[in-house]
């Protein structure tokens, strides 16, 4: 087992190093100059350069490459001369309210997605299956944003019930916390759940016709134990797979959503900076997104094998 | 039977909640308020609340004032840094921190005394020394200064006395000194000396609040200052009085308008932006008063290096083409919110507002349009808008009428639409665009016209370079007035750019917020009072 967790982490080496290689390029080649972001309409040329110039833009390309994956090696990500911080402080800072909303929201969808997809495998055809058939088309067509704004409406602009937007950090006190993250959580929890719901619901109807559970039945045991302890359990790693997928996306910076509810999280920063052409939070900004996609597609595979010990991982 | 009583069960559920829906009250806006005029007489002895809290629309990229170009930025400096001087509504410079300005005979010397006991926030008095590190790294740091004071210095004279020595006369200096945008702040010598490359990093000012914390990206704090000295005279613009009755302002970052307008609703905020599709839900509202506030001056912009526009009959094409009330109607929607001004200054600038030249000006006449390019002789050759969807959208949609008006007088046309950045870049580039229209900040004196400078549309002209230096030089009120009815009527002959006209923004602000002024959509926080 370590050796596999060990191989992955060595096989995120080459991915990283693409990825910001290719990243690095890409916002190089896109026209736009921070300096001239920052200095804003009435700059001239030479002031201009001079900022260039502070700010390092004024070296090669392949330098400029060269200087920042020598720092990022090394632990450090360069500093934002926009946010006038190092961007590991930057990247931490809003960390925790992207982090909660993405670990609320899949709360919300798994809670919401397997009962439903269950109850829709089980009594297939039945009301269940037609409702989960319906939230599914729902939650899939109706974009998050709009969701969003139609929540704000009716729970924070006419009920009053819940705040319009805002973040209050867990410690500050978790009923303040939940107020101000219930909404964003809920527009996002319920689309991934219409997806999750009907992963669960092929996977259950796949194992439900499986030899295994005629004879739990014949033994006499009870429906809801066949369901939930061998059937779920037998079905859960395509289940699995779409939850870290979508968990893994929602790390990276639910962008939209936390513009609307004004979340100072990840996808915020990373908006903010590709406006300015930060190019120092980009650059660490897509580091830090792609060790999250490795680390959650490793925690995916090593869940598998406790779910499913006949997977052995070599 | 069980299928039957899940789906009442769901029926029921789904009434339930529009019903709720239908019969919450919705009178978000409604809250019952007897007046929203600040000089309402019973305000005065209302208790106030402690804490106020202020949307900013865009991110807060610096809160050096030298630095700064706008934007949220202003929105917070102006209310913790001070100049020598301050525009009041009419746009004169009106002493701040300058007890008195002497000019020399001759127009090339400044000599500015300074109020005495006027403390920073860190409780060290201001000094001559301060007013001279501050003023000295702004002319090196603002570009609109670089240009206009490049070469001199100012100096310290005595520990109250700070002098500026020019090279020729610039009446505008103290309309320099009180311009918002890289603001001419005063600050203590050590927070000058300690600055970065990227700006300063201690937030000292002298204004009537302090800076206490600015969490990047999410909000800047700024408390009471209990040591600010306030000057005399009635609050105008950014000048007078400050005596602000609040003990905390909390600045938000609100990027997305209608978070922040879902915002104002439910009464987080007391002052919002109101776009012309919200402003039925406040409009008429008791408790809220819609105000509008001077948003933009448009402008279209020639590439006078481009291979068309270089040429100045096809300048004097577009310019006869243009119809610049339809131009205005497509950028803002409304007659409301926008006035025709042929001036490259506002009306309301009582020292360079002029009419010189406004013959040129909405001419709205396609045949004569039409002769002159037969006159110019153009080929056909496709003509480059550059523009950009940020900002709201306005460049874009103002871009598309003055598109659609030159296709019916014969140009061939074409639409490069960019992100802000990119536009900015591709706009120094003379060899990529054509025609740029677009929105500038309201300018106060004709040497902040960045469109008469060889930098910006690539205007290079002598006369219009010797003009411009005639208008800031000239010593008198009448010959400034000469000088400058002259420039203007140069300039709409030379056309470097075609005035389009200024626009406004719509601002609702509850009846409870008491005391705040308006200029230019900048807020002059130093008085207000948030009754409960």
């Amino acid at each position: 087992m370590i050796i596999y967790i060990l191989r992955r982490l060595l096989a995120l080496i080459p991915v990283v190093l693409i990825m910001s290689i290719v990243v690095f390029l890409i916002i190089y080649l896109i026209p736009g100059d921070p300096a001239r972001v920052m200095l804003g309409d009435g700059a001239d040329e030479s002031t201009i350069q001079e900022l260039r110039q502070q700010m390092g833009l004024d070296y090669p390309l392949v330098e400029q490459y060269g200087r920042w994956i020598g720092q990022a090696l090394q632990g450090d990500l360069g500093r934002s001369f926009f946010l006038q911080q190092p961007v590991s402080t930057a990247i931490s800072e809003h960390l925790a309210p992207t982090l909660s909303l993405a670990l609320f929201a899949q709360i919300i969808a798994v809670l919401i997605a397997i009962p439903l997809g269950v109850r829709a495998a089980v009594n297939r055809g039945g009301i269940a299956d037609k409702a989960l058939n319906a939230y599914s088309l729902l939650g899939i067509s109706v974009p998050g944003f709009l969701l969003s704004l139609f929540f704000v409406l009716v729970f924070a602009v006419r009920l009053k019930w819940l705040p319009v937007s805002g973040y209050v950090p867990i410690q500050e006190g978790f009923g303040s916390f939940l107020k101000y993250m219930f909404l964003p959580a809920l527009s996002i929890g319920i689309v991934m759940s219409s997806l999750t719901a009907r992963i669960v619901k092929a996977s259950m109807l796949e194992v439900l016709h499986e030899g295994f559970v005629k004879t739990a039945l014949s033994k006499g045991l009870s429906q809801n134990k066949i369901i939930y302890k061998h059937v779920l359990r037998n079905a859960s790693i395509p289940i699995l797979t779409v939850i870290g997928g979508s968990f893994g996306t929602l790390v990276a910076g639910a962008a939209v959503i936390e513009t609307i509810f004004n979340i100072p999280g990840l996808g915020q920063m990373l908006v903010h900076a590709v406006e300015r052409r930060d190019y120092a939070v980009i650059q660490g900004m897509v580091l830090f997104i792609a060790i999250v996609y490795v680390a959650v597609n490793l925690a995916v595979d090593l869940l598998y094998a406790v779910v499913d010990p006949r997977i052995r991982l070599q | 039977m069980t299928k039957v009583r899940q789906s009442t069960f769901i029926i029921l559920v789904l009434s339930a909640m529009i019903f709720v829906y239908g019969c919450s009250n919705n009178s978000a806006s409604n809250q019952p308020a007897s007046s929203n005029t600040p000089a309402a007489s019973d305000a005065a002895d209302k208790p106030g609340a402690t804490e106020l809290n202020y949307a900013l629309g865009q991110a807060v990229s610096t809160l050096d004032p030298h630095l700064s170009v706008g934007g949220s930025n202003a929105n917070v400096i102006l209310n913790v840094f001070e100049g020598l001087y301050a525009f009041n509504s009419k746009l004169e410079p009106v002493p701040m921190l300058a007890e008195s300005t002497e000019v020399s005979e001759d127009g090339k010397t400044y000599t500015f005394h300074l109020r005495q006991g006027i403390k920073f926030h860190n409780d060290k008095e201001m000094k001559a020394e301060d007013v001279a590190a501050s003023l000295n790294r702004w002319k090196e740091k603002a570009p609109r200064a670089k240009n206009s004071f490049g070469d001199s210095n100012f100096d310290v004279v005595d520990e109250y006395t700070v002098a500026l020595k020019l090279t020729a006369p610039q009446n505008d200096t103290l309309a320099q000194l009180s311009h918002v945008l890289n603001f001419a702040a005063i600050m203590p010598k050590e927070a000058v000396d300690s600055a970065a490359p990227e700006g300063i990093t201690e937030y000292i000012g002298t204004g009537p609040y302090k800076f206490v914390e600015w969490k990047k990206d999410q909000y800047i704090d700024v408390e009471k200052f209990a040591d600010y000295q306030s000057v005399a005279g009635e609050p105008d613009g950014f000048s007078g009085k400050k005596e602000p009755q609040i003990e905390k302002l909390h600045f938000s970052l609100v990027t997305d308008t209608s978070t922040r307008f879902n915002s104002f609703l439910t009464g987080e905020y007391s002052l919002v932006d109101v776009s012309l599709d919200n402003l039925p839900q406040v409009e008429n509202q008791p408790g809220i008063e819609i105000i509008k506030s001077t948003s933009s001056d448009y402008n279209l912009v020639y590439n006078k290096k481009s291979p068309v526009f270089s040429n100045l009959i096809n300048r004097q094409a577009v310019n006869t083409a243009l119809n610049v009330e339809d131009i205005l109607l497509g950028t803002v929607s409304t007659p409301d919110l926008f006035e025709l001004n042929p001036s490259y200054m506002s009306k309301a600038n009582v020292n360079w507002y002029s009419e010189a030249g406004s013959d040129q000006y909405n001419l709205n006449d396609p045949e004569k349009a039409k002769e002159l390019l037969k006159q110019s002789g153009y080929d056909g050759q496709e003509i480059v808008f550059l523009t950009t969807k940020d900002l709201g959208g306005t460049f874009y949609n103002a871009t598309l009428v003055v598109q659609s008006q030159l296709e019916k007088i014969g140009f061939k046309t074409r639409v490069d639409t960019y992100d802000y950045a990119t536009m900015l870049t591709k706009r120094a580039d003379s060899g990529v665009w054509d025609i740029y229209v677009g929105g500038f900040t309201v300018p106060t004196t004709p040497s902040q016209l960045l469109y008469f400078n060889p930098t910006y549309g690539f205007a290079d002209d002598a006369k219009l370079a010797e003009l411009l230096k005639a208008s800031t030089s000239a010593l008198t009120p009448e010959a400034i007035k000469t000088a400058n009815d002259a420039l203007q009527q140069y300039a709409w002959e030379y056309l470097a750019v075609s005035k389009i006209g200024n626009t406004f923004t719509y601002y609702a602000i509850r009846d409870n917020l008491q005391g705040l002024i308006l200029y230019a959509g900048y807020p002059n926080l130093g008085n207000v009072k948030v009754l409960n």
